[in-house]
């Protein structure tokens, strides 16, 4: 034993003994000799197991080159290293790193191989890991930076090279304030004064710039970055270029801001049309009712003050010039009213349509206190709705049926309720003279008349303000009937909106 | 105070014809027509003017709208308390509601039907120049 100059009071093989690391001795053709307890500890094996036996196959050894090549370096150079697969009794498997050393007999003839094993699988598995971990963050297309926390740059991905524009030598060990645009100057010290306070994980969009001066829009996401006892000793820095986000986000909002600007346009030229519209009604209610003033009251007073001087003939046609003054007053005031309808602000209240529907009939049989009407009213009916427009609604389909049953001897009159497809439909049937349903489109436009005026008044303008009254509900309306049996108009009042208004 | 003036605002010369004969056929008061707001305005400034018993108001009117009319008339001590009955053939609620505010007496629409007209400014005219007492400065 060279190297010892003092007598020990150990024997050689207690010495052995001693040592975490596994230690055998084979003979030359692999016998195990001895093991010492780090081979027990780390194999399982005891002594008594594994002396005797050919070590690589008691330990499945995996050489990394074929056995006799190994066999044959150790004789060369009289030691070999390497690293070998082994397994342990109870199945595990071994990453060993193996010191063989060759020793010979006086004559120089290989008498035997001593073993030194050391088990590196949980150093290996690291490095493994470490080597994934930094190829992950060198084919990042992100920058990940690491730095410390004076701020000075550690680590320098291929990712920090293509966003930034600097290579690794030009910005490891420099500062970060490198790719600091002036007006931010300070951010990146704010940034690192909160990691050492040991603030957690931060994101933000802020702007950084390259190596060519041109800025560059980013989101960072700032970590800290602690050693083994969990001491903040650097941050990490990941940036992510999202100029192409800033762009679409930009275009966005010029897209918004365009559409804003188009909206308020269209509500001012929308307000415009209905000033406009209200001082056109103005007018029409103004001066559309002075003339006929006029023609009414001349009329007059020419069949007072010229009575003698008239035959029956001119009398009859002063007359009739002042019928049709009154007329012309109704259509006006129906016309006004219509446009009103429609450009009233609408209530949504809850209205009670049967309550509605009562007082209504109540009216029209005092209206003609010498027909014979049954009112048959469905009760607890009710909507939500503008309670004004809604009367009127009701004024008009009522009123219609009164007048149209006004030749039937027994006319009856029904407003109810049915449910279709989940649909509250309401209706106001009559047993009157009805229509044919062939002229059943034009029921709704304005001034159409399905009777002629000798028959049953009216301007025409009912069922058209009924029909615009269902649309601001949000409604629809229809109609069913046939000449001599009556007349059912359907509507709903489905969810009440704002519905703009709409020409005369 | 024993006055039986009345002032009638009126551009309309129609109008006007109507209202004189139905206001003649009744013997009721004397009637002064001016044509449009500014007029009315000169006549009532005027000290050297009858002040009438009551002013028929139109609205709608040339250069003076009768609103402004009738707010200026409040405005002057001389015609403070003056009685203003608005006429008009506007139907608008919006029409009331600025006439009330601007001080008026009362609102009537002018009727198409010419016996309602008639019976209408006959009673303004019984009413206003017959019974009605005002009172001035």
């Amino acid at each position: 034993m060279t190297g010892i100059s003092t007598p020990l009071p150990f024997s050689d093989s207690q010495i052995l003994n001693l040592s975490y690391d596994a230690i055998f001795l084979l003979d030359m053709s692999g016998v195990i000799l001895f093991w010492n307890r780090g081979a027990k500890e780390m194999y399982g094996f005891e002594p008594s197991e594994a002396v005797s036996q050919v070590s690589h196959e008691l330990l499945h050894t995996k050489f990394p080159l074929p056995l006799p090549r190994i066999l044959e370096r150790l004789e060369r150079n009289g030691r070999w290293s390497g690293e070998l697969v082994h397994t342990t009794r109870d199945g595990r498997q071994l990453i060993i790193s193996a010191q063989w050393s060759l020793q010979r007999d006086g004559s120089g003839r290989p008498i035997g191989i001593l073993e030194v094993n050391r088990d590196v699988t949980q150093q290996r598995i690291t490095e493994r890991e470490h080597a994934r971990l930094a190829a992950l963050v060198e084919c990042s297309h992100d920058a990940i930076i690491s730095k410390s926390l004076d701020g000075i740059i550690e680590t320098w991905n291929s990712g920090a090279e293509q966003l930034y524009g600097y290579s690794r030598s030009e910005a490891v060990g420099h500062s970060i304030n490198m790719i600091v645009p002036p007006e931010l100057a300070g951010e990146e010290t704010d940034i690192l004064n909160d990691v050492r306070k040991g603030g957690r994980a931060q994101q933000f969009d802020t702007v950084r710039v390259r190596k060519d001066g041109t800025p560059l829009d980013v989101s960072l996401t700032i970590f800290p970055i602690r050693d083994s006892s969990a001491r903040v000793i650097g941050a990490s820095h990941v940036a992510r270029d999202i100029t192409e986000r800033k762009r679409f986000e930009n275009q966005i909002r010029a897209i918004n801001e365009s559409l804003e600007r188009r909206v308020a346009e269209r509500t001012r030229e929308l307000q415009e049309t209905n000033r406009e519209l209200e001082s056109f009604s103005y007018s029409v209610s103004h001066d559309l009712r002075s003339p006929l003033r006029s023609i009414d009251g001349f009329s007059r007073l020419l069949l007072e003050e010229s009575l003698p001087n008239l035959d029956e003939r001119a009398i009859e046609r002063l007359h009739r010039i002042r019928a049709a003054t009154g007329r012309m007053g109704q259509l006006i005031d129906a016309l006004l009213d219509l446009s009103r309808l429609s450009r009233a602000e609408m209530r949504h209240e809850q209205v009670g349509l049967s309550t509605l529907a009562t007082q209504i009939a109540h009216e029209l049989e005092h209206s003609a206190p010498e027909r014979r009407v049954t009112f048959t009213i469905q009760p607890n009916l009710t909507a939500t709705g503008d309670s004004r427009l809604l009367r009127v609604l009701l004024e008009n389909l009522l009123g219609n049926a009164f007048k149209f049953t006004a030749k039937a001897p027994e006319a009856v009159i029904e407003f109810g309720s049915r449910v279709q497809n989940a649909e509250e439909i309401l209706f106001v049937k009559d047993n009157g003279v009805g229509f044919d349903m062939q002229y059943a489109g034009e029921l709704f436009v304005p001034f159409q008349r399905l009777h002629n005026r000798t028959e049953f008044e009216g301007t025409g303008v009912g069922l058209a303000t009924v029909r615009r009254i269902v649309a601001r509900h949000g409604g629809r309306i229809w109609a069913e009937a046939a000449p001599d049996s009556g007349a059912t108009f359907y509507f709903t009042l489905g969810n009440p909106m704002e519905v703009k208004w709409e020409a005369i | 105070m024993g006055s039986d003036l009345i002032l009638l605002v009126e551009d309309d010369p129609d109008d006007e014809e109507l209202t004189r004969t139905c206001l003649k056929a009744h013997h009721i008061g004397r009637i002064h027509t001016v044509r449009d707001g500014a007029e009315a305005i000169a006549y009532l400034d005027d000290p050297h003017h009858e002040m009438p018993r009551v002013v028929l108001l139109d609205i709608k009117l040339p250069k003076l709208n009768g609103l402004e009319v009738l707010r200026r008339i409040r405005a002057q001590p001389r015609t403070e308390f003056l009685p203003v009955v608005i006429m008009t053939s506007s139907k608008q609620e919006s029409d009331r509601v600025s006439s009330y505010r601007s001080g008026a007496n009362s609102f009537v629409t002018k009727p198409i039907d010419f016996d309602a007209f008639r019976d209408a400014v006959q009673q303004l005219g019984i009413y206003w120049v017959g019974l009605n007492e005002t009172t001035y400065h």
